[in-house]
């Protein structure tokens, strides 16, 4: 009989309870103001991420094409997963002295995992971590990236 | 099939209350039911937590420090290595006393180790080396206990599975990635790979078409 | 398959009623690529046997070739749950070694960012393993908080899950000017948000009797087969990393460790519960004192340990994570040997999973939290 009365009085508790979950559920239903999703992709346009993200490695122009990289090499050291290749070529300067520069500085977003140690490991500043991060794409050979814009050239005063 | 389930009583209505915390909550929910049904076994009254916790503190207090463990090493096992490391004391015993020393060091009550942290092999050039962190629960110190394999191609040693059996799982870690065979494990198979591999831990393992050097 | 159940079934002969199923590696309630291969009579179990590395990564032999701050960045992926834990357990390792004194900020950053991620992981857990036993409106709620933590994390490191925040020598960051402001409107959200927790799964009966008395794990178990962490504690082991042996900030701080004594389903679930309640109550004793100063020492632009063995153990979300650097004074280690929790704390489950149903099985792998990636590093 007792084992009766128990078994009775869970059912009511356990309905019980369960009503006691739906309030909250309920609570949610009729505020929907309350709620936070986010309307991705339509909010496109407005959506603002943070500016310490960290979405790709860029390296930043200024309006004469110019980039403060020098081609030394330490942020592909300094990267654990080999996404970074520095090409650099020797030119003669005004003075007829030999320089190494940067020819290319290739990315490959592909293999990065943003980490940020290649922008710690810049003496110069001269890559930072961008904002995008609408990578995918169809095909793998886009995510090869040659940072320095053609052209370019490095910043005046930008030591070595 | 036994089942340790009982039914569980009226909870009831409670006042909400907006700082209530989920073991209040939870222990008021018990002491109700352990007055309604008078059922003591539950068990789950978390009162006697806290004294559980004063207890490990007061017993923290006999631990001995790493010079008093060294000490008693010492003299306890002429034949081993006994030193002070970076951070704790380590003591190196030959691969034929293992089983035996780690048998010893748990069931001696001044020293009682009875939980295995973590179990590492190690590739050196002329042996592989089974390091062992050890900690008392009691006592709360910790030690470093290291046994080398003969050489490295037979490599074995005895297993202490029998001893801590989360030490079964970890030798099996070990087996796979360092190839040392353990005596008298109960399951010794391969965690992570299949056997078309080595040994990758080993210092010699080369895979051409897995493992990109650079 | 014919050829791999007969490689792998070492264990005692199959009986003429029983048959083997596979659970997982692609099944949601493994939460992973984890396979339990499982010998049942009708729908008791009578052996479970863990079946794991679907997902080794070989960190730890990739470790031997890479430089020390690029093993923290490592670190992430094992426990991606408790990714500042980890790297913290990286860096406190190497300054141990080098004998580096971090600024008194660094400690306290790292302790806060430790406890909010635990939060975040608990937070996850929860309406994970809600999901795992039927109540699928738990998973968004849960998520819904997650995410507060998580634009923390983005404000201050830029990245949510692989944070890679902590560096040997300090932070990668200084915190972001809201940080402050933002953990404790977050905490002051959470408070409220998190007795609905209770109110939608804890206290409901349908609930409580699933979980209540399954899968028990004794203190004498738990202790032997080196399980730590919430799933430790629960049964009453003592085990908490941070008040044995204390680092960063936590020896300036005063919080309870939260023991149960049955060491069933339902006090594992309990014990993670209380956590949260004691994670917000350490983050409001740190978050206004935070020292000022340097965000980082600096080190040299090469680390190099000194030649010996480390050993540095912190409080993951999951119980114990141990960090061992053999060094042979390169600037790579020799050996890095990572104690991950969930590799101990899921061997267990052959122990306390028998003789119960598979929905009970269920039950105690949601409880467990197990993260695959930790257990195959
Ligand atoms: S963010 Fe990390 S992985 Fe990416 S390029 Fe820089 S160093 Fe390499
Ligand atoms: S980006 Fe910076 S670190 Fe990399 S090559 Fe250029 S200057 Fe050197």
């Amino acid at each position: 009989m007792k084992s009766f009365f128990n078994y009775i009085a869970e059912i009511f508790s356990g309905v019980w309870t369960l009503l006691t979950g739906m309030k909250v559920t309920a609570k949610y239903f009729f505020t929907p103001w309350k709620n936070v999703t986010q309307q991705y992709p339509e909010n496109r346009d407005t959506l603002v991420m943070y500016d310490r993200f960290r979405g790709e490695v860029i390296m930043p122009h200024n309006e004469n094409n110019e980039h403060k990289c020098t081609g030394c090499g330490l942020c592909e050291n300094a990267c654990p997963n080999g996404s970074i290749e520095i090409i650099s070529k020797s030119i003669v300067n005004e003075e007829g002295k030999k320089k190494r520069i940067i020819d290319q500085h290739i990315y490959h977003l592909g293999m990065c995992t943003f980490c940020n140690l290649c922008v710690r490991a810049c003496p110069s500043d001269a890559i930072v971590m961008g904002q995008k991060f609408e990578h995918a794409h169809w095909d793998r050979s886009t995510f090869t990236k040659v940072l320095n814009q053609p052209g370019s050239k490095i910043m005046e005063g930008i030591k070595e | 099939m036994k089942r340790g389930r009982e039914i569980v009583g009226i909870v009831g209505k409670r006042k909400p209350d907006s700082v209530c915390k989920t073991s209040q909550r939870f222990d008021r929910m018990v002491n109700k039911k352990n007055k309604v049904k008078g059922n003591k076994d539950i068990g789950l009254s978390v009162t006697s937590r806290n004294k559980e916790v004063n207890l490990a503190q007061s017993e923290t207090n006999q631990a001995m420090t790493n010079e008093q463990l060294i000490e008693q090493l010492t003299s306890a096992n002429p034949d081993a290595v006994v030193k002070q490391g970076s951070q704790y004391p380590e003591i190196t015993v030959a691969h034929d006393k293992l089983h035996a020393f780690m048998q010893n060091i748990k069931s001696d009550s001044s020293l009682a180790f009875d939980y295995l942290v973590c179990e590492t092999g190690v590739d050196y050039p002329e042996f592989i080396q089974v390091v062992y962190h050890l900690e008392s629960t009691s006592h709360r110190h910790f030690m470093v206990v290291k046994a080398n394999t003969e050489n490295r191609e037979t490599a074995t040693l005895d297993t202490v599975s029998d001893i801590w059996p989360t030490a079964e799982f970890h030798e099996c870690e070990i087996y796979d990635l360092l190839g040392i065979r353990f005596n008298n494990h109960p399951n010794l198979r391969r965690y992570f790979l299949d056997d078309t591999w080595g040994h990758p831990l080993r210092k010699d393992f080369h895979d051409d078409i897995h493992v990109v050097e650079r | 398959m014919a050829e791999f159940s007969e490689k792998y079934i070492i264990t005692d002969e199959i009986k003429a009623d029983e048959y083997l199923v596979n659970i997982g590696p692609q099944h949601p309630s493994t939460h992973g690529v984890l396979r339990l291969l499982t010998r049942l009579e009708g729908e008791i179990v009578h052996n479970v046997e863990p079946h794991i590395g679907y997902i080794h990564s070989g960190i730890e032999k990739m470790t031997e070739a890479l430089s020390y701050p690029q093993i923290v960045h490592l670190t992430d992926r094992m426990d991606y749950l408790s990714a500042h834990m980890n790297n913290e357990a990286v860096c406190l390792c190497v300054e141990n070694a080098l004998q580096v004194e971090v600024p008194e900020r660094v400690k306290y950053i790292r302790t806060i960012f430790d406890e909010l991620q635990r939060l975040a992981s608990h937070q996850l857990w929860w309406c994970a393993s809600g999901m795992d036993l039927g109540a699928l409106t738990a998973f968004f709620y849960g998520l819904r908080d997650r995410e507060d933590i998580l634009d923390i994390f983005e404000e201050t490191c830029g990245a949510r899950l692989t944070l890679n925040y902590s560096v040997p020598g300090g932070v990668m960051f200084d915190i972001h000017p809201n940080f402050q402001k933002s953990v404790k409107a977050f905490i002051t959200k959470f408070r409220k948000k998190l007795p609905e927790y209770d109110k939608l799964l804890t206290d409901n009966i349908i609930f409580q009797n699933r979980t209540k008395g399954v899968g028990v794990l004794s203190k004498e178990d738990a202790i032997a087969f080196g399980v730590t962490g919430p799933t430790g504690r629960a049964s009453g082991f003592s085990c908490d990393v941070r008040k044995h042996h204390p680092y960063s900030a936590y020896p300036y701080i005063k919080f309870d460790e939260k023991l149960g004594t049955d060491g069933d389903s339902f006090m594992r679930w309990k014990v993670r519960m209380d956590e949260m309640w004691e994670s917000m109550n350490i983050i409001e004793q740190l978050i206004d004192n935070i020292p000022e100063g340097d965000f980082a020492v600096k080190m040299k632009g090469v680390i190099k340990l000194p030649e010996g063995e480390f050993y540095q153990r912190v409080e993951s979300a999951r119980g114990e994570f141990g960090v061992y650097i053999v060094s042979d004074g390169k600037k790579n280690p020799y050996r890095v040997k990572f104690r991950s929790p969930g590799f101990s704390n899921l061997f267990t489950i052959n122990h306390i999973a028998k003789g119960w149903k598979i929905a009970d099985l269920v039950a105690i792998m949601a409880t467990f939290d197990l993260v695959i990636p930790d257990i195959d590093r």
